[in-house]
């Protein structure tokens, strides 16, 4: 860990539009510059449990809404939960991970959460639907930005 | 009557293609007819595996779950090392373990300081706010919050060090592994394993301490609610100890009797799976017992697996400090086997102070820093298949090859299609004793969530974390099989 920022892209690489925050990272660091770039297939507890030692953490995530537009970009804070899809039965939600890592790690970073909404996440296949592609460019730039600014 | 078939919806702003689905159906008098229990359909798994290089295996399939990642991982390599007719070598066979056992540790910790002690350490009548990790950690001291993260970074660590990485592991290839491990790696985990002893027997002090000793919360583990029943199937060594990478797969029956012993390449011999019309998941049932229905007792097929069920299947643990845990489960809840369900917890931490020792006695095996971690496959068998035991139960992954070893077909049987059958029945009883003459108590959610969750199912999704909850919504019908109620999970 060498930078004081963190990019995780969040979701499984294999399962089409849920894989959109892995595209983002994998894409990301090959050329975004001062920030460390992880590929976080990973739930609550242990998502949280890595933002350990980071000043900022940008999170980008798949998302699926009821009636959501496929390719709408969501950009939110920590605290500020979307309704996204799919958690696991063997983790904790969001909010009590947060709550968790602030009490028991200290200072938690300030964090950015981009949502793609998502088309499919029922199929497996490694690549994205034209939609969220599109949107997925727009939000790499963004985040490229946000690095570079160190805002 | 007409006011009674309105469709009652609690909020379900939030509701969104859920994993988990309940339909209850109730009879003319509004009772319970019958409960169905439904997860998401994931399509095309063999379709994207069809064609693959089948070493490239071990890397793809712990992406089915982000639950269990390492599991899939450890009974992929052994299905791959048969699909080349090579057996991984005796170092890797223990490194692949020592693997296994620190996802364990991982795993374990967090069902049972998360999930389950919102229950029973805070207890199930406490504010909902309090009802999480962090009121479970309040309540049995704040320095524990510290403990957990360091255990479980500890048991992270492990994993990556032995699998190349921590969530998705990538070490295995067929006839065994791609690296070794250091003499430094070697003192590195020996030192985290000391700690993680530590935490497994501070883990047990704590359920003895707030759930054994604490009457309430005893008799809700052994009351009748959540009791069944059923066979059960679990990996042994040559001892009939439990093994969570190797042995052979032993079957007791609800007596205790063994009923079975097999190894897990004969699965097809002893397993068979029953087609329900309503939900994709299928009802895995011994086959020589046959399929009886979504019951319990002797004359049916249904099996359980997961921790308690594999301590049901063995004559006790392998190492001392676990095995005098599971002693004196035994001996608390009036011997073997339990049926109680949420026994299932308790289990869970013997397997944590299990997996901790076996991490120790591993990792402190001369053998284990020996360069000589692979068989290179000189042939292609054209059929493999690798079981092992996932936290969550017995897991079985089964390849066929074309001659030049690419994918042609697969089948993958997850521990929660194991207990398929059982977590229905435990849904059922919930709703049984909740919902009575059309009342529906909203309390409802939380005891069928207690059923499940004392199975720790892994519904073979995406790894999403940011969803506030789990989208779980139930459904209540009427005989007519109009929607009478919707409960959410949703505020």
């Amino acid at each position: 860990m060498n930078n004081k920022t963190l990019v995780l892209g969040v979701g499984n690489p294999i399962l089409g539009d849920d894989g959109v925050g892995i595209h983002a990272v994998r894409e990301l660091r090959k050329d975004a510059g001062c920030a460390d770039f992880e590929e976080a297939p990973v739930s609550s507890l242990e998502l949280v449990e890595m933002f350990l030692g980071y000043e900022k953490v940008i999170i980008v995530d798949a998302v699926k809404t009821r009636e959501g537009v496929p390719g709408k970009i969501y950009e939110l804070c920590g605290e500020d939960m979307p309704t996204l899809h799919g958690l696991s039965p063997h983790d904790v939600d969001f909010h009590t991970a947060l709550e968790y890592g602030k009490k028991f790690m200290g200072q938690m970073p300030k964090i950015t959460i981009y949502g793609i909404e998502a088309a499919n996440v029922t199929d497996f296949g490694e690549t994205l639907s034209p939609k969220v592609e599109e949107s997925l460019r727009l939000v790499i730039e963004k985040i490229k930005k946000e690095i570079k600014d160190g805002s | 009557m007409t006011e009674k078939k309105k469709q009652i919806t609690i909020n379900p702003v939030t509701r969104l293609e859920g994993h988990a689905k309940i339909d209850i159906f109730l009879n003319d008098e509004g009772n319970v007819e019958d409960a169905y229990f439904q997860v998401i359909e994931l399509r095309g798994f063999e379709k994207f595996c069809q064609g693959r290089p089948a070493e490239e295996m071990p890397r793809i399939a712990p992406h089915i779950c982000g639950v269990c990642p390492n599991p899939h991982h450890m009974a992929s390599g052994k299905a791959v090392d048969m699909v080349f007719g090579v057996e991984a070598t005796e170092t890797a066979k223990k490194l692949r373990e020592l693997s296994l056992c620190a996802h364990y540790v991982h795993s374990h910790i967090a069902h049972f300081y998360a999930l389950a002690g919102p229950d029973f350490i805070v207890g199930p009548a406490a504010p909902a706010k309090d009802r999480n990790i962090i009121g479970v950690i309040n309540k049995v001291g704040v320095k524990i919050g510290g403990d957990v993260i360091q255990a479980r970074a500890y048991a992270q660590k492990i994993q990556a060090i032995i699998s190349g990485r921590a969530t998705h592991p990538i070490n295995n290839l067929p006839g065994g592994l791609a690296k070794p491990i250091t003499a430094e790696e070697q003192k590195e985990i020996e030192r985290m394993s000391k700690t993680l002893v530590d935490f497994g027997k501070f883990t047990l002090q704590i359920f003895e301490d707030a759930v054994v000793k604490n009457k309430a919360y005893a008799d809700i583990i052994t009351g009748d609610i959540y009791r069944h029943r059923t066979y059960y199937m679990g990996t042994v060594d040559k001892n009939n100890k439990v093994n969570f990478y190797d042995g052979a797969i032993r079957v007791v029956d609800p007596e205790g009797k063994e009923y079975e012993k097999f190894r897990g390449e004969k699965y097809l011999d002893h397993i068979a799976e029953h087609v329900e019309p309503w939900t994709y998941l299928k009802f895995p049932y011994l086959k020589n017992k046959g399929w009886k229905g979504i019951v319990d007792g002797k004359e049916s097929g249904v099996y359980r697996v997961a921790p308690l069920a594999r301590l049901n299947a063995a004559d006790g643990m392998a190492t001392p400090l676990a095995d005098e845990a599971y002693q004196k489960m035994y001996e608390t809840l009036g011997g073997k086997p339990v049926h109680a369900t949420l026994a299932m917890h308790w289990a869970r931490v013997i397997e944590i102070m299990y997996a901790a020792e076996r991490i120790k006695e591993l990792v402190e095996d001369p053998q284990i820093t020996d360069t000589d971690v692979r068989n290179i496959p000189t042939d292609v068998v054209g059929v493999g298949i690798g079981q092992v035991e996932a936290p969550r139960g017995t897991l079985f992954h089964h390849y066929w090859t074309d001659d030049d070893g690419m994918i042609t077909k697969l089948n993958i049987l997850v521990a929660t299609g194991n207990n398929n059958a059982a977590i229905c029945m435990s849904v059922k009883r919930a709703a049984e004793k909740l919902i009575k003459n059309w009342k529906v108590d909203d309390g409802i959610l939380n005891m069928i969530e207690m059923a499940f969750r004392a199975y720790d199912p892994c519904f073979a999704c995406a790894t999403h974390t940011l969803p506030g909850h789990m989208p779980l919504e139930i459904r209540i019908f009427d005989s007519g099989k109009n929607l009478y109620k919707t409960i959410s999970r949703y505020e």
